[in-house]
């Protein structure tokens, strides 16, 4: 889906991306993590041709976007920036229709897309149309700014540290929303973030960038337990066992989980969730109540937090 | 005294006027306006993209901005004349400095993530200037149109310098010829419309985005409707064209004299004196309300036409000096008086000619003159005192006020501070009385009618006679305002209509009965 091969750009004499390359298929998430400065934004702003490689070419479906024109290839690509982006002189449901209207869909399109979009986004349509984005709090905005982003549909979709600037709360919550919308599910999506968590959430596959260059490109668990050197092995301690907690499924850990047969289950849970999700709704739920049903094929498994930290004891020396 | 007359009444009595100047008034703010708009809203646009021409283009404007507005209208004079054009001109000047500067502060402000966002969704510059950029400016823009519409208002009372009309020939009638009245009928509107224009357009500049759309469409409408004002007043009218100054517009021995006794109607405007001459020469009008000894009458070749009624009465000039300043000095009155009889109407008309044509400096004029007549002394040491001597803002009370200081310089050891450019025969007078000076020339006409205000039958009676007129001002100064009138110095100014000779000759227009018959053909 995007090819960049062998990018370089200089402002000056400093060199903010420095011969990069790499491709992210169709339908993965490939997130550009790193400090400020690191190169990422503007590896972001050359495949929407917002900045143009001094060396070295990206491609969108196959073709050098620089031998296309500009309008037509961003039209075609979702953008999502922080929240104050949005159009503070345009209404909610304006701010969302901006794609469809240049390019000229018909009213009756553009009002069903922004009505479709604002239900999955949890905005009720009805309250929230002809508001303005200053009426908005942050997290709403950016559930507009998103919206802007998916209303024509594109199968690209970039974002520009979307969360950046939500506080922690709004930002897990908004983040858990994104993950499961369907839209989000089949769209090719290149985002850019400083935060670990973040990217080891959304991520596919992490880049992992420092003064331009590509330090790591792999799975989060590649990143965890395969540094390719002492940058990445650093720049991920500090939230280490966490990390490692986030990149265990449940189903790796499940021939090592003992059932316990005489607690009851109150808390139903996928395999294909991760260890730290486990981890994170056990801590929510009361004491009493604080036990994991999984479910392989039939088998039910009774798990609590003692018999979850054994499994992973276990796993680990394995 | 005169009855006083309240403000309310002046206004009721001048009505037609007040209507006329307020419409053009108005107008001029306008269509200037309109011009700066349709220049510095591009402008202020080209350059918040291309920010390598912002600081030529701005510091342009800034530069026209410190011109002072009465030498910005001084230099379009020679270039466009006088009247509605080089007016609009200069409030175009005026106007376009807050207009372009705040388009490109607010243009250049608008949040970059904003303008990233749109041109990163696919905008075109076009549709991110009209979509994005110029409504979000547009608060800012509009801040602009009316920190200038503002200084339009004001600086359009200038304009009644240049025969452009507006209100501003009220208030510099009112300073002119001491009358309050007039002066804030023309003020009190000017300030009113100030205030109104400010007051709307601060609503217009904080109406909704929702709104924005209208008001783009209302604006430019309204200020094209208040622009064509200007043109209403302009329908009536004679074939001839006068230029009077405010000062005469309003004199009994002036415009109103004309009228009473001459009858005569024709259509007006106000200029000031300084280009009235010039103005009558360029053909922009036809007869002026001229000084008899002025230097550009030979500079520009007009004729006066004889006062066959008799409305003007003498003007003989004569220093007139406070009397303590005279008890205080008693040697002043002797070297004042050097002067008396020496200068004839052909010698003043001579030495302003000097001024006004061959540019020599007042200064330099005084001294060849005192040279010639053997009255040139150098100066001595002076620190026994300090005389202050006036003028009126016009060349021949520059001379005389520059001989009158060589005088006291060369004969006594009194300094002296030349306070010139007073501007009109109120401004002077005022000064005298409240000892901001000590003694300026004055004419004995118009200390009978502008100053003392002499009634029509008494005016009568001194028959246009001057000692009668000169001893009964003289009388009268003394009276009244404790102040002295010294010998005449010899020379008569008087007001005259002037015409071009070509066009007397060719209409056989000689007297001021000629003009009136001429008009009414």
């Amino acid at each position: 889906m995007v090819d960049v091969e062998q990018v370089t750009q200089r402002f000056g004499n400093t060199v903010a991306v420095d011969d990069i390359s790499f491709t992210v298929a169709e339908g993965e998430n490939l997130v550009l993590l790193g400090t400020s400065g690191c190169g990422k934004t503007t590896t972001l702003k050359m495949i929407n041709k917002l900045i143009t490689p001094t060396a070295g070419c990206v491609k969108v479906n196959g073709k050098d976007v620089a031998g296309q024109p500009a309008m037509q290839l961003r039209q075609g690509i979702g953008y999502v920036l922080q929240h104050n982006s949005l159009f503070p002189h345009y209404t909610v449901a304006e701010n969302i229709a901006t794609i469809p209207g240049l390019l000229k869909w018909s009213k009756a399109d553009t009002d069903k897309r922004v009505t479709e979009l604002l239900v999955k986004l949890h905005l009720d349509p009805e309250k929230y149309r002809n508001t303005y984005p200053a009426q908005l709090s942050g997290g709403q905005q950016q559930r507009v700014n998103i919206a802007r982003a998916l209303a024509a549909q594109p199968p690209l979709l970039l974002m520009d540290e979307p969360f950046g600037a939500l506080d922690t709360v709004t930002r897990t919550a908004i983040r858990k929303e994104f993950k499961e919308l369907d839209e989000f599910k089949k769209k090719t999506i290149i985002m850019v973030t400083h935060d670990v968590q973040e990217a080891f959430e959304l991520g596919d596959r992490i880049c992992l960038m420092d003064k331009g260059k590509i330090m790591q490109i792999g799975t989060a668990r590649d990143l965890l337990n395969k540094p390719a050197n002492n940058f990445v092995r650093n720049f991920l301690d500090d939230q280490r066992l966490q990390l490692t907690f986030q990149t265990i499924k449940l189903a790796e850990l499940w021939s090592f989980v003992e059932s316990s047969s005489q607690e009851r289950a109150m808390l139903k849970i996928s395999l294909e969730d991760t260890l730290w999700v486990a981890m994170q709704l056990l801590d929510g739920a009361e004491e009493k109540d604080a036990v994991l049903a999984l479910t392989e094929q039939g088998v039910v498994k009774n798990v609590t937090w003692g018999m979850l930290m054994q499994a992973y004891h276990i796993y680990k020396q394995k | 005294m005169p009855e006083t007359q309240s403000l309310w009444s002046f206004a009721v009595q001048q009505s037609d006027k007040l209507l006329e100047q307020t419409l053009t008034h108005i107008g001029l703010t306008f269509i200037s306006l309109f011009f700066s708009i349709l220049i510095g809203l591009p402008l202020g646009i080209f350059i918040a993209r291309r920010n390598s021409f912002s600081g030529f283009v701005l510091g342009f404007a800034n530069v026209l901005q410190t011109i002072p507005s009465i030498a910005l209208l001084g230099f379009m004079i020679p270039l466009l004349g006088i009247g509605p054009v080089p007016a609009i001109v200069a409030l175009f000047l005026y106007a376009l400095l807050p207009i372009i500067r705040n388009t490109y502060t607010g243009i250049t402000e608008v949040d970059s993530a904003i303008k990233e966002a749109a041109t990163g969704m696919g905008m075109s510059y076009s549709q991110l200037l009209f979509k994005i950029e110029i409504p979000l400016a547009m608060p800012v823009i509009l801040a602009g149109i009316r920190t200038a519409t503002v200084i339009n208002v004001g600086v359009a009372t200038l304009a009644a310098y240049i025969g452009a009309g507006g209100l501003g020939e009220f208030i510099f009638g009112g300073i002119a010829l001491n009358n309050t009245n007039m002066l804030l009928a023309g003020a009190i509107p000017a300030a009113l419309l100030a205030i109104l224009f400010d007051f709307i357009l601060s609503k217009v500049q904080h109406l909704n985005f929702k709104k924005w759309k209208l008001s783009m469409v209302v604006f430019p409408a309204i200020v094209l409707i208040l622009s064509s004002f200007y043109l209403i007043p302009q329908e009536t009218g004679s074939k001839l064209l006068a230029g009077f100054t405010p000062e005469f517009m309003g004199r009994t021995d002036g415009y109103l004299g004309l009228k009473n006794k001459y009858h005569l109607n024709m259509r007006t405007v106000v200029v000031s004196d300084a280009v009235m001459y010039k103005a009558a020469y360029e053909k922009k009008i036809d007869v002026i309300s001229g000084y008899s000894t002025d230097g550009r009458l030979k500079a520009y070749d007009l004729v006066t036409l004889v006062d066959d009624k008799g409305i003007f009465p003498p003007y003989y000039a004569a220093p007139v000096v406070r009397m303590d300043v005279l008890k205080q000095y008693p040697e002043l009155e002797r070297v004042l008086n050097m002067l008396a009889g020496t200068i004839t109407d052909s010698v003043m008309t001579d030495l302003n000619y000097r001024a006004d044509y061959l540019k020599q400096s007042p200064e330099k004029i005084a001294k060849d003159f005192l040279l010639v007549h053997n009255l040139w002394h150098e100066p001595q040491i002076g620190g026994q005192g300090t005389v202050r001597i006036g003028s009126k803002i016009f060349t021949e009370q520059y001379i005389l006020g520059q001989m009158y200081a060589m005088l006291i310089r060369g004969y006594t050891h009194i300094d002296v501070v030349n306070k010139t450019g007073l501007g009109g025969t109120k401004i002077c007078f005022e000064a005298i009385r409240n000892n901001q000076i000590d003694m300026y020339p004055e004419y004995t006409g118009t200390g009978l009618l502008v100053i003392l205000q002499t009634r029509e039958d008494t005016v009568e009676k001194l028959s246009g006679n001057k000692n009668n007129v000169y001893d009964f001002v003289a009388n009268g100064f003394k009276e009244k305002y404790n102040l002295k009138w010294l010998k005449p110095i010899g020379f008569n100014n008087a007001y005259a209509l002037m015409m071009r000779r070509q066009q007397s000759d060719i209409l056989h227009v000689r007297t001021i009965t000629d003009l009136r018959n001429k008009l009414e053909e």
